[in-house]
This record gives C-alpha cells, sequence and structure tokens, in this order.
C-alpha cells in the first residue's frame, strides 16, 4: 500500500463507522441529558456504588458523556486518555468487562486511576447502536472489591438499553429540526481545513 | 495496558508522569516528554484517518491557525489544547481527534493544576 493512503485500521477503536456513529449521535456535546443522568443515578444507587459512568470512546481517548458521582480532576477533564480507559475492554471485546478486584487484574492492576485513584471494582456493559456498533460503556465503578451477579448485569444492560434509546431519539429529533430548515437556507461556508467526511 | 496500537511506550509515559505528579518523584530523565507523545498520537491519529500528505497538511493548517510551528518537536499542553480547539471546528474523524487531543492535554493540565495546589497546601513553591 502506499503511504499516502490512509491506513485501514485494523481495531474496533479506529472503526471509521463507529467513529462516525459517535459525531453523528452527537455525543461530544456538553449538553447534559437529564435521561442519562436519571439512569446512571438508578444505576448507582440500586448497585450502592459511588460512580457511574455513560463513557464513548474516541480514538486516543474517553468521553464521558454523562457522569455521576466523580469529584476532582476527573469530573474537570471529563475523559482520560484512552490508556487509563477500563471502557475499552468493552469495546474491544463486543461485551460487559467486570473487575472484582482491580489491584490484581492484569489488565487493571497498574493503572494509575488504580493505583493513585483508589478504583477497586468496574462492571461496564456495551453502549450498542441499531447497527451493532459499539460506541462505548455504561459502567459503574467502586472503591471496594465487589462481585458483580448476573442479575445484576443484566440490570445493567437494560439500562444502557435505556441509554441508547435516548441517543437515538435525539437524533431523531435534530434530524427532523434539520428537515424543517427551508431549502433555500444558504449552507453555512465550508472550513478551508475541514477534510471531506468519511 | 498495551492492547491498544503503540500504547505500552505511552502508557508507560503516563503512568511515569501520574506517578511523579502526585508523589513528587522525578520523572526518569530519559523517558520522552508526556507533551511529545500526546503530540505524537495525536498526528499518527491524522495520518491513520486520512493518508500521510493529508493528515500532515491538516495539522499545519492547525498549527498555523494557532501561530505555532507544525514542526516543533515538543508543543506545551497549552499549545496542543489550542491547537485541539482549531481541530474540533472539523468535521469528521479529523473533529475526533480534535476531542481526543482535547482530553489528553486537559486530562494532565487538570493533573498539573491539582500539583501545584498540593504543593501550594504544604507549603512549598507553587
Amino acid at each position: 500500500m502506499s503511504t499516502s493512503q490512509p491506513i485501514p485500521p485494523s481495531d474496533p477503536i479506529l472503526d471509521r463507522e463507529r467513529l462516525q456513529e459517535i459525531l453523528d449521535l452527537d455525543l461530544l456535546s456538553t449538553e447534559e441529558d437529564t435521561v442519562l443522568q436519571e439512569a446512571l443515578a438508578e444505576a448507582t444507587e440500586e448497585l450502592d456504588l459511588p460512580i457511574g459512568l455513560v463513557s464513548v470512546v474516541l480514538n486516543d481517548a474517553q468521553y464521558f458523556v454523562a457522569m455521576q458521582g466523580l469529584e476532582g480532576w476527573l469530573q474537570e477533564a471529563r475523559g482520560t486518555p484512552i490508556e487509563w480507559s477500563f471502557c475499552v475492554n468493552v469495546v474491544l471485546r463486543g461485551e460487559p468487562f467486570v473487575v472484582e478486584d482491580a489491584t490484581s487484574h492484569d489488565q487493571t492492576r497498574d493503572n494509575p486511576l488504580v493505583s493513585q485513584e483508589g478504583i477497586r471494582s468496574y462492571a461496564g456493559v456495551p453502549l450498542r447502536t441499531a447497527k451493532g456498533q459499539v460506541l462505548g460503556s455504561l459502567c459503574v465503578i467502586g472503591d471496594q472489591q465487589r462481585r458483580f451477579q448476573p442479575e445484576e448485569i443484566r440490570r445493567l444492560e437494560g439500562w444502557a438499553e435505556r441509554v441508547m434509546v435516548r441517543i437515538e431519539e435525539r437524533r431523531r429529533r435534530r434530524t427532523a429540526t434539520a428537515s424543517t430548515i427551508p431549502p433555500e437556507s444558504p449552507e453555512p461556508p465550508e472550513s478551508p481545513e475541514s477534510p471531506e467526511d468519511l | 495496558m498495551g492492547i491498544i496500537r503503540g500504547c505500552s511506550t505511552y502508557h508507560r509515559i503516563a503512568v511515569n508522569v501520574f506517578h511523579s505528579f502526585f508523589n513528587g518523584e522525578p520523572m526518569v530523565e530519559t523517558a520522552p516528554s508526556l507533551e511529545f507523545h500526546v503530540q505524537r498520537e495525536a498526528r499518527a491519529s491524522l495520518v491513520t484517518f486520512l493518508g500521510e500528505a493529508e493528515g500532515a497538511r491538516v495539522w499545519q493548517a492547525a498549527c498555523e491557525a494557532c501561530n505555532l510551528e507544525s514542526e516543533e518537536t515538543t508543543l506545551s499542553l497549552d499549545a496542543l489544547e489550542a491547537i485541539a480547539r482549531q481541530l474540533k471546528i472539523s468535521r469528521g474523524p479529523v473533529a475526533l481527534v480534535g476531542h481526543s487531543l482535547s482530553i489528553q492535554a486537559r486530562t494532565y493540565q487538570m493533573l498539573e493544576r491539582t500539583r501545584r495546589l498540593q504543593d501550594f497546601l504544604k507549603g512549598g513553591k507553587p
């Protein structure tokens, strides 16, 4: 292959359709969504865990679309580099990822969020679109070791489904709003730096 | 974790920086700076998505828009955040790379601010 051609992504994280879905669904907006917040509030309360996140996994980072119980710099940064992300494992596997004791788990024990921020347990389930793309994870996080029962994972999947229904609803609403714009409306000028869409 | 392309080195550096921020331990002198790696990853992502020539062109255009030298080997976190803002204006994968870059730059800025605050509270120099 010529070096001037784009290199095809070989892992799901770099899947173009998946990344395009994240953009199309406007998931990088900072607007708070009460439905997503309610889902996280219920999840953390029912499972009795301090932190809940709706996290989308980008190419080099994860972004918290909604968050419950986060404090300090993590709340302000609203994401982390991908290397520190537990949720990346959900996207890579396309299935739930559970860590009962992060200090002894092969994939998490060296993670600074474990050694410095005190994360001990994690359960995340896929945020899957109708097209089957896994955009990220709905997860709950604890500061103590914890065992997750199959029923609890099913409950998390229920909340993730609710979150995706809401996200798809938002897309439909935006599409409907866009279609009401008169056809003679001028197109916004394109930035000269903008390459074509995928 | 080492499961994503190029992550093992980057992760090691990220961990090193994180520990040095919070424990006041010196960074390993031979390790390339974190800023350098964040910058390299962002440029690599642009190349992955757009190809070598277009990826380089978009990076250069973003740098020029921020009055920065695109060939600068190590840009500061503030400069990377400014470039991220430029990339986020674009559409498609460029916007995504911008968001990722922004989160990474912001994460390390927050850590630095937290560390300075801790130093200040301990009575050290901020």
